[in-house]
C-alpha cells in the first residue's frame, strides 16, 4: 500500500485489522502519536489526514492508501522545532508532554484553515484533545501567540 | 489501566469506487459483511469483538453518497456526508438549520471530520444525535438494494437498540428532508462538550405560516431504545394558536411519554442493548429534565428565538 507519510511517498504491506495508530508506531517507529484511550475520546493519537485532524486510533491504516498523512515528526526542518512547538514551549503549553503531539497537530490543522482564530475557534479545533497537567489555559495562549508569529 | 491496543480479529477489505459495485459486493459477500462509513462506531465494535464481520466494504470512495444538495423542496444529505461537512454546508444551513444545530454539538472537531450521518442513523444507537431533529423535520431515509430503493419515513427506520428495517444487501443511500417554513429549538445535555453522548436531547420543529406556528413536532433522544417523537406532545400543539398553557400540557406529556418508557425499561430489563446509554443517568433524573429541555425548546420557538426554516 501506498501513501504519503510526512510529504514522503512510502511504501508499506499492511493487515486490513490494523489501525492507523498500530501502523504508524509499529512499522514506521512515529512514537509522537500516543497510545491514550484507544476509543476516540483522549486525542492523543491525533494525526492529520489531508490536512484535517483524525483520531489514528479508530482509522484502519488500509483507509489511508493514495493520502496524505502528517505526524508530528512531519513538522519542522532540519532538525529545528516548528513555529508552533515553539509557540508551546515559550508560553508552557505542555506539562508531561503526552498530550502535546495531539495538540500542536491539531493546532497546524487550525491555523493552515484560519490563520487568526478567535479563542472559540480554538477551543472548537482542539475539543478532542485532553490535557490532564495544564488547564487548557496555557495552550490557548500558546495556540494565539503561535498564530501571532506564523503571521509575523 | 490498559497499556495496549486491542488488537482487530482479520477481515477482508474492499473499497469499491462506485455505489453500484459497492451494492454487488454487499450482494455477493452475504450475511459476513459490514458496511464501514467514518468507523467512529465500528471500529470500536471491532475492538469490543461486539461484530465480527468477515468482510468490510468501506464507504468512503464512493461519491455519490456524499452528496448535499436541494432538491425543489427537500434537502439531500448523502449517507457518508460527515457531519463536519453537514455543519457547514451552506444547503443545510439554510435549508434545515435545526440539523446544523444538533451538528455542532455532535462530539468534538476532530470526531466530525470522520463520523457520517449514515453511520449515526444506520448504528441505530438510543442516543444517536441526529435522529431528534431529523424526526421532527419529518425526514425520510432512501434505502437502496441491488435492484431496488425504498422511501421510508424515519418514524419507522429504527425498530430497537441497534436495530433498524435494514435489510441484509441494502443500504442507506441518502436523507431527504423536506423543508417548510418555521422555527427550530435544540437542547442537548451531556457532561462535556467534545465527549458528551447525550443523556437527554430534545428537538423541536414548529411550521409557520404567514409567520405564526401552525404546529409543532417533538423528537427525543436516550429515552427510549430508539430515538421517540412524543405524538402526544405534539398532539397538544397543533391546530390552535400555540399558547404557553399549551406547551405547559405538552411538556407534561413528554414527561408522561418518558416515564412510560422507563417503565418499560423496569419491567422488562430491556435494557440490556442500549444499556450504556440508560446508565448515564437514572430514570427519575431523565424524566423530570426531559420536561424542563422540552419545555425551554417549545418556549424558544413560541418566542421565535429558534432559527429560522
Ligand atoms: C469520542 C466519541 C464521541 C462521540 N460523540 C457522539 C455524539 O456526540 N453524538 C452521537 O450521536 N454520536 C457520537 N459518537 C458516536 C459516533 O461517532 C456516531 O454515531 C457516528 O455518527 C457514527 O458514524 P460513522 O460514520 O463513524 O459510522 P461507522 O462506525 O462507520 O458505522 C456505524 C454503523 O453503521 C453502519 N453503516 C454506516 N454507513 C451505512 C450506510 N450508508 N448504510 C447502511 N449501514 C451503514 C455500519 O455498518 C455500522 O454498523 C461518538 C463517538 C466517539 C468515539
Amino acid at each position: 500500500m501506498k501513501f504519503t507519510l510526512n510529504g514522503k511517498v512510502v511504501e508499506e504491506e499492511v493487515a486490513a485489522n490494523v489501525t492507523l495508530l498500530e501502523f504508524l508506531r509499529d512499522k514506521f517507529n512515529r512514537t509522537s502519536v500516543k497510545m491514550g484511550c484507544d476509543e476516540g475520546e483522549c486525542g492523543t493519537c491525533t494525526v492529520l489526514l489531508n490536512g484535517e485532524t483524525v483520531n489514528s486510533c479508530l482509522v484502519l491504516a488500509v483507509q489511508v492508501e493514495n493520502q496524505e498523512v502528517t505526524t508530528l515528526e512531519g513538522l519542522g526542518e532540519n532538525g529545528e522545532l516548528d513555529v508552533i512547538q515553539r509557540a508551546f514551549l515559550e508560553n508552557y503549553g505542555a506539562q508531561c508532554g503526552f498530550c502535546t503531539p495531539g495538540m500542536v497537530l491539531a493546532t497546524k490543522s487550525l491555523l493552515d484553515r484560519t490563520p487568526i482564530p478567535s479563542e472559540e475557534q480554538i477551543k472548537e479545533a482542539l475539543e478532542g484533545n485532553l490535557c490532564r497537567c495544564t488547564g487548557y489555559q496555557q495552550i490557548i495562549e500558546s495556540v494565539l501567540k503561535a498564530a501571532e508569529m506564523r503571521t509575523a | 489501566m490498559q497499556n495496549q491496543t486491542r488488537p482487530l480479529a482479520p477481515f477482508e477489505y474492499f473499497a469499491p469506487g462506485s455505489l453500484k459495485e459497492a451494492l454487488t459486493l454487499l450482494q455477493e459477500l452475504g450475511a459476513g459483511v459490514q458496511l464501514l462509513a467514518g468507523g467512529t462506531d465500528m471500529i470500536q465494535q471491532l475492538k469490543d469483538r461486539v461484530v465480527r464481520p468477515e468482510a468490510i466494504v468501506d464507504l468512503r470512495n464512493v461519491e455519490e453518497l456524499s452528496i448535499i444538495e436541494i432538491k425543489g423542496d427537500t434537502l439531500h444529505i448523502g449517507a457518508t456526508a460527515t457531519l463536519n461537512e453537514i455543519k457547514n454546508s451552506p444547503d443545510v444551513q439554510q435549508m434545515a438549520p435545526l440539523v446544523v444545530e444538533a451538528s455542532r454539538e455532535f462530539g468534538s472537531h476532530m470526531l466530525r471530520n470522520r463520523a457520517t450521518v449514515g453511520g449515526n442513523l444506520c448504528n441505530a444507537s438510543p442516543c444517536a444525535d441526529l435522529a431528534p431533529p431529523l424526526l421532527a423535520l419529518d425526514a425520510s431515509v432512501l434505502l437502496r438494494g441491488m435492484d431496488a430503493e425504498r422511501l421510508v419515513p424515519l418514524t419507522e427506520f429504527f425498530v430497537g437498540a441497534g436495530e433498524t428495517v435494514l435489510r441484509p444487501g441494502e443500504m442507506l443511500q441518502r436523507i431527504e428532508v423536506p423543508c417548510r417554513d418555521g422555527r427550530s429549538g435544540y437542547l442537548k445535555l451531556g457532561r462535556r462538550k467534545g465527549f458528551n453522548l447525550s443523556i437527554v436531547s430534545v428537538a423541536a420543529f414548529g411550521a409557520t405560516v404567514d409567520g405564526k406556528v401552525e404546529d409543532i413536532k417533538v423528537a427525543l433522544g436516550a429515552v427510549a431504545p430508539t430515538p421517540i417523537r412524543s405524538t402526544k406532545a405534539e398532539a397538544e400543539l397543533s391546530g390552535n394558536a400555540i399558547s404557553e398553557a399549551a406547551i405547559d400540557r405538552a411538556a407534561q406529556m413528554v414527561r408522561q411519554d418518558v416515564q412510560a418508557e422507563a417503565d418499560i425499561r423496569e419491567a422488562t430489563f430491556s435494557h440490556e442493548r442500549g444499556s450504556a446509554t440508560f446508565r448515564r443517568a437514572s430514570s427519575p433524573y431523565r424524566v423530570e429534565i426531559s420536561e424542563i429541555m422540552a419545555r425551554r425548546v417549545l418556549t424558544g420557538i413560541l418566542n421565535g428565538e429558534g432559527a429560522g426554516k
